[in-house]
């Protein structure tokens, strides 16, 4: 692909349309060409401006009225066809061969190269890795999940009696986060931590 | 002229097979676009996993004195367990309700490997905690480029739950919350116990958000009668626009900086008429003006009933003043409150608040005051409502007759 291919891909980009490996393939390409990405930046502001600028008001009905008009305007005369073009049997027949082709080449499990084969190419996994080693515990840089509850359950460790091994069987000094929200009118907000001494219909708060 | 009349005929015949064969391309094209999907969903959770994090907040507290106990028993250790979010090689993003109190943090990555984390700031107002771990070296997750999320958008939520293990769910933006000063996305994502802190990935694998938790309480929904909590399916996300100038502002000084009005209030409600209907709140009343404050500046007295700020209705003083927090010192705001049933409005530029953290907002940080004080200050506070009450229908009277 080249730049040409890049800037088809702007207004699929902006909007969210193109697959993970199109958008891949175009940042690799930004990565590698100015151009493109200075074209790239000057669309994403053109389109910021244009969504910022007033929305013109217009008659109502305009758009139906604009329609009607064009389907007027090309509409076909009004008057029985001559005879059947000779093209359209040979057309259907040709799209019947073609879909009956498709269904072939998928039943026996051959699938245009694409979305329904894994992507090749896409960059890899990174790992979180070690640095350098903080005590005895972290110098383990890669534990196996068999022994993780293990090392993590260690006497020195600091967790109250060790993480919990199972989904519902966790000890009441351990305590999984999960903030409450409160949705109120329309407006949600996460449910503040208030000091003891203000809560209540008397709180005084300053501010 | 028969092969005239014969192909027609047999493409009339041909014309329910092909619709046929159209149906059941098109039912292939389905399967392949969900297979595309399921591609696309994993393959966004596989480059993302090793950013996200298990949380280990420890603390050390004193049993609470019992009727059992009348002395406190020996301190014992809490852990708190949440998720977190790789946002550079050794900064961890979190919720401050998973780090708040520490005394000690750790992480545990996806791989296996456990740190020590130190905590470069916390800020309670937007829920938000930063964590350096200088002993690892993690894959950042990048903050979502371009437009903001939008209802509809697909989310991936990606985080930690019970024994460490990892939660996954998809789903969409439901709808963009706004309040002065912040954005919240509700999601139609499930999350679990844990997952405070958890990366909320757009369709290119960004970081659209970072999961802050349920609808809810904790005590009331999704809690079964053993007190287990149970997912409950509708998630919040504090969005990258609100979380990214408060991650700068925490790496850069440790802190944000919040807005500061300089007033202190007391919440208002009208009773309803019926006996024990509820009461509906009205506003935040002005009790007492910081002198030269922007409120003092902007003419605010006590006995003034604070009704909107921003062009948003007011409700409760907690309510606004969770709004003059979030909003950044220096900027203009509207004010609009009631004093003697008329309506005034001005506005006010914000100044910067000299507290870290709002004491009214610093958690179980502080030990409760003895009943003591406390009560003689709700008494002095009654006994000036009172005064400025009398005061009013002293001046709605006229002069007394003579």
């Amino acid at each position: 692909m080249n730049c040409g291919d890049a800037r088809r891909l702007f207004g699929a980009c902006w909007d969210d349309e193109i697959t993970l490996a199109e958008r891949d393939w175009l940042e690799s390409h930004f990565a590698s060409c100015a151009a493109c990405r200075a074209e790239y930046e000057t669309f994403a502001r053109a389109i910021e401006l244009v969504g910022s600028l007033p929305r013109a008001e217009v008659r109502p009905g305009l758009a139906e009225r604009a329609l009607a008009r064009a389907r007027r305007a090309t509409a076909a005369p009004d008057r029985l066809p001559v005879g059947t073009p000779r093209w359209i049997p040979i057309t259907a027949t040709a799209a019947l061969l073609a879909i009956a082709a498709t269904m072939t080449l998928q039943w026996m499990g051959i699938t245009p190269a694409g979305r329904m084969t894994p992507r090749t190419g896409v960059a890899a996994v990174l790992e979180p890795v070690l640095v350098r080693s903080q005590d005895a515990r972290t110098t383990a840089s890669t534990v196996p999940d068999d022994r993780l509850a293990t090392v993590r359950g260690e006497a020195d460790a600091p967790f109250a009696g060790g993480v919990p091994d199972s989904l519902f069987d966790h000890s009441a000094d351990v305590e999984f986060i999960l903030d409450p929200v409160t949705l109120r009118k329309g407006r949600a907000h996460t449910v503040l931590r208030l000091n003891p001494n203000v809560q209540g219909e008397k709180a005084v708060i300053t501010f | 002229m028969a092969t005239c009349l014969t192909l027609p005929r047999a493409l009339r015949a041909a014309i329910p097979a092909g619709a046929l064969a159209l149906a059941l391309a098109g039912g292939a094209g389905a399967q392949g676009t969900l297979s595309a999907l399921q591609t696309d969903v994993d393959q966004i959770a596989r480059r993302a996993r090793p950013s996200v994090v298990t949380v280990f907040a420890v603390r050390t507290e004193s049993a609470p004195k019992t009727a059992v106990a009348a002395t406190a028993t020996a301190p014992h250790v809490r852990t708190r367990v949440g998720s977190g979010v790789a946002v550079e090689e050794n900064l961890i993003l979190t919720t401050a309700s998973v780090v708040l109190q520490a005394e000690r943090t750790l992480v545990s990555t996806a791989n296996g490997l456990q740190a020590e984390a130190e905590i470069v700031g916390v800020d309670p107002v937007f829920n938000l905690a930063l964590l350096r771990v200088p002993t690892l070296r993690l894959p950042p997750l990048r903050f979502a480029q371009g437009r903001p999320a939008r209802v509809g958008d697909w989310v991936v939520s990606l985080g930690t739950s019970y024994n460490a293990q990892p939660t996954q769910s998809l789903g969409n933006v439901a709808q963009r919350h706004r309040e002065p000063g912040q954005w919240l996305l509700q999601l139609t994502n499930t999350v679990y116990p844990g997952n405070s802190g958890a990366a909320a990935l757009n369709i290119r694998g960004e970081l659209a958000g970072l999961v802050h938790g349920e609808l809810g309480s904790p005590a009331l929904t999704g809690t079964a009668s053993d007190g287990e909590r149970r997912p409950w399916g509708t998630s919040f996300a504090m969005p990258v626009e609100t979380l990214r100038p408060v991650f700068e502002s925490l790496k850069r000084e440790g802190r944000v900086r919040h807005g500061y009005l300089g007033v202190t209030t007391l919440a208002a409600s009208l009773e309803s008429d019926r006996e024990g209907g509820p009461s509906t709140p009205i506003g935040a009343l002005v009790d007492g003006i910081i002198g030269g404050g922007p409120a003092d500046r902007l003419g605010l007295r006590p006995g003034d009933l604070i009704v909107a700020y921003d062009g948003e209705r007011v409700e409760t003083p907690e309510q606004l003043a969770r709004w003059v927090l979030a909003t950044p010192p220096g900027r203009t705001v509207t004010l609009v409150w009631v004093r003697r049933d008329i309506g005034y409005n001005g506005t006010v530029v914000l100044k910067e608040s000299p507290e870290r953290v709002p004491q009214w907002l610093a958690g179980a940080l502080a030990d409760p005051q003895p009943d003591g004080p406390r009560k003689i200050a709700e008494l002095e506070r009654e006994i000036r409502r009172l005064s400025q009450e009398l005061g009013r229908l002293k001046d709605q009277s006229g002069p007394p007759p003579r």
